[in-house]
């Protein structure tokens, strides 16, 4: 891994982190009606934003390793579903605790919440293939596939939904208002600074499946030559 | 293509339904579970439309995983597979014939549960009834593609009814969301009828967005699992 | 002499992470009859592989001047479905392999030759190795095909089955296509073959068989009486 731009993409998250933090306790002011509760949608947020970017990446990559079979886009398809699959978890935890508070139940069948819990499962389906003991190529492949298509039922799953919560009474009051310009400004930084950690760690992803990739490539070399070795 | 497809679902239904049990089990899953849900009514309670269309659709997805699974198995003895790789015409053709000896047995699969679902669930058949029966035409149409696609992926692999259902299921969502709307808008009487009509229209459109959707994306895509040893 | 069939330009090949051949070119043509020889997870396989187009080359291209359907493919694996009869199995794969005109008696006449004509309508899932392997030989006879890849298609057979599949190569040799057979016993096959194709550290040496005596072929490490290469 290239050490200077490892260095400063760690240095930018924790520099951006403690920022963030100052502007969610004391510079955004606390919300009337659901009070320190709603500091989790700061959270919230960053982690959902960057979840469906990493699994969108991971799309786009699989789609290039299908076209080109270079194994550097496999490792990067992969290693954006690892990350993005660890962001959608904290996603719905976060996203649950926030329904749980404004909307008094853990979970709805709401077009957001739902869409990013598809995404998920596909991405856990991913990863259990990822886990099968199948040669390279083909695993490539048919990880690459189901990121493929996993991602093309994304705006379907959204526009499903939405038409299914409108059968149902909206029972829930989703939408808090108007949010405070303090807010708006928070929330704003808290998304786009948190590409300092979300590439760090695809980054730092990468680089160790390169290198894990790289010793097999290297083992299977010195097995088989020393077997032609033998022949002399 | 589409000959080589025909002669394959031929053959496929042929060994299906004439000379294994196969089916047999997969019918027999969704009825249970069809009967086991009349469990949760009271006596003389009648299920909401709603959730006798849910327990239908979910009759049938099971089913359907359990259909595919057994058409792609039948290529896992004595390499059958290779054999199909290597034949002289797109490896689609392959897709394309799973595809209709799939939808010819959820048909069959159907055609048993819907009596099942008025006789244990107690549903009445409402005046938009020609909707629900276009729904679920529809419906069965994208499963299949989606089976078809995803039952190539699973091919030998061990715990492969898991594995096809944890894949299928979230990607089948946005279509059951629409099948369940339109079946059970064929199920409500006329007081209900007017409420939905609104509706069946966006929902046909999702699930026949659905439909080409996942059609293009298999025809492209399936060549990448349908390889290998 | 005739165009070349087949041409291998700069193949190289990595079966996962390894390294199987590197850049080897070389040409077959038809009435050639090319056994390939090498060690265990040399490659072999692989080559009829890439050949029939079931895996790709790593680098380089192929060019293979017969159609799919002139192409035919004879492993040890019989591709036959147990739940279908010997009849309905050899309907099916002659048929799709595009032949859709394929009448009762051809097939029937066929099943005679294989001696499977009093199993025709047996289920195929009750046949021995011998008699399934026997199938697929009426298999590729039907087929007909101008290319012909063997895959260790003796493997397991009695003498009767074997002396029926020698009938069958020397069958098509007198018509004229270009067979290619990784061997299971390659001093056996030998007197069939008219070249040898030899894989050795990512390596092929292409030669004629007269060049090679029969027991230094059935040790399988001729390699190094083998000096002369041939491109």
């Amino acid at each position: 891994m290239n050490k200077k731009l490892s260095f400063i993409l760690a240095a930018g998250a924790a520099a951006s982190a403690a920022i963030s933090q100052y502007l969610i306790y004391f510079y955004a002011p606390v919300e009337q009606v659901l009070g320190y509760a709603q500091k989790i949608f700061y959270y919230h947020l960053p982690v959902a934003w960057w979840a469906l970017a990493s699994f969108f990446l991971s799309a786009v990559f699989g789609i290039g390793y299908l076209l080109k079979k270079r194994i550097s886009c496999d490792i990067a398809s992969h290693a954006c579903a690892e990350v993005g699959f660890l962001l959608a978890t904290l996603t719905l935890v976060t996203g649950s605790i926030w329904g749980r508070h404004s909307w008094g139940v853990w979970w709805t069948w709401d077009p957001k919440l739902t869409t990013a819990l598809v995404l998920w499962f596909i991405f856990a389906a991913y990863l259990v293939v990822r886990t099968m003991p199948l040669p390279q190529e083909q695993k490539g492949s048919i990880s690459a596939v189901i990121a493929v298509i996993g991602f093309l039922d994304v705006p379907l799953v959204f526009f499903a939904t939405r038409l299914w919560r409108s059968i149902h009474p909206a029972i829930f009051h989703s939408e808090g208002g108007g949010l405070e310009p303090e807010m708006v400004h928070t929330i704003i930084f808290c998304v786009l600074s948190f590409v300092f950690l979300w590439a760090w760690m695809i980054v730092y992803r990468i680089t160790q499946m390169r290198q894990e990739h790289g010793l097999g490539a290297l083992r299977t070399h010195l097995l088989y030559r020393e077997e032609l070795n033998e022949q002399h | 293509m589409i000959k080589t497809a025909l002669l394959l679902a031929r053959k496929d239904l042929t060994i299906i339904l004439g000379r294994s049990a196969g089916l047999c089990q997969a019918l027999l899953l969704g009825l249970l579970l069809i009967f086991l849900f009349s469990l949760s009514l009271q006596a003389g309670e009648r299920l909401s439309p709603h959730a006798a269309s849910t327990m239908f659709w979910l009759a049938s997805v099971f089913c359907q995983v359990l259909i595919f699974q057994m058409l792609y198995a039948l290529e896992e003895q004595n390499s059958a597979k290779t054999g199909l790789q290597l034949l002289p015409c797109p490896v689609q053709a392959v897709w394309l014939g799973k595809f209709f000896a799939g939808l010819a047995l959820l048909c069959v699969a159907q055609i048993l549960f819907i009596p099942a679902v008025f006789v244990f669930l107690s549903q009445n058949l409402g005046p938009a009834y020609p909707y629900a029966l276009l729904g679920i035409i529809i419906t069965d149409l994208g499963i299949c593609t989606c089976g078809s696609l995803l039952g190539a992926l699973c091919v030998g692999q061990s715990g492969r009814e898991s594995l096809l259902s944890i894949i299928l299921f979230p990607l089948l969502i946005p279509l059951l969301l629409s099948a369940i709307s339109l079946t059970s808008a064929g199920l409500l009487d006329i007081s209900g009828y007017t409420a939905e009509t609104a509706q069946i229209f966006q929902w046909l459109g999702i699930a026949l967005a659905f439909d080409m959707l996942f059609c293009s994306a298999s025809l492209i895509l399936f060549p990448y699992l349908y390889h290998g040893e | 002499m005739d165009n070349p069939v087949i041409t291998f330009s700069n193949i190289s090949k990595m079966y996962d992470l390894r390294l199987l051949y590197k850049n080897v070119s070389f040409c077959l043509y038809p009435k050639q009859t090319v056994l390939i020889t090498g060690k265990n997870g040399s490659g072999k396989s692989t080559l009829l592989k890439m050949l029939a187009g079931l895996t790709p080359p790593t680098e380089g291209t192929i060019t293979c001047t017969a159609s799919g359907e002139e192409l035919g493919y004879l492993g040890h694996q019989t591709f036959i479905y147990p739940h279908l009869s010997a009849f309905e199995n050899l309907r099916f794969w002659t048929k799709a392999a595009g032949n859709f005109s394929v009448g009762e008696t051809e097939i029937h006449a066929v099943l005679k030759k294989v001696f499977l004509d009093k199993f025709a309508h047996d289920g195929a899932g009750i046949f021995s190795r011998g008699m399934a392997q026997r199938l697929n030989i009426a298999r590729i006879i039907l087929q007909n095909p101008k290319i012909l890849l063997l895959d260790e298609p003796a493997t397991g057979l009695d003498k009767e089955s074997k002396e029926l599949f020698y009938g069958v190569i020397r069958e098509f040799q007198a018509k004229n296509a270009c067979i290619l057979w990784v061997s299971h016993s390659p001093a056996e096959d030998l007197p069939y073959a008219d070249h040898i194709l030899h894989i050795e550290k990512q390596r092929i040496t292409l030669m004629p068989s007269e060049t090679v005596q029969t027991d230094a072929v059935s040790e399988n490490t001729a390699a190094n009486t083998w000096e002369e290469r041939h491109d």
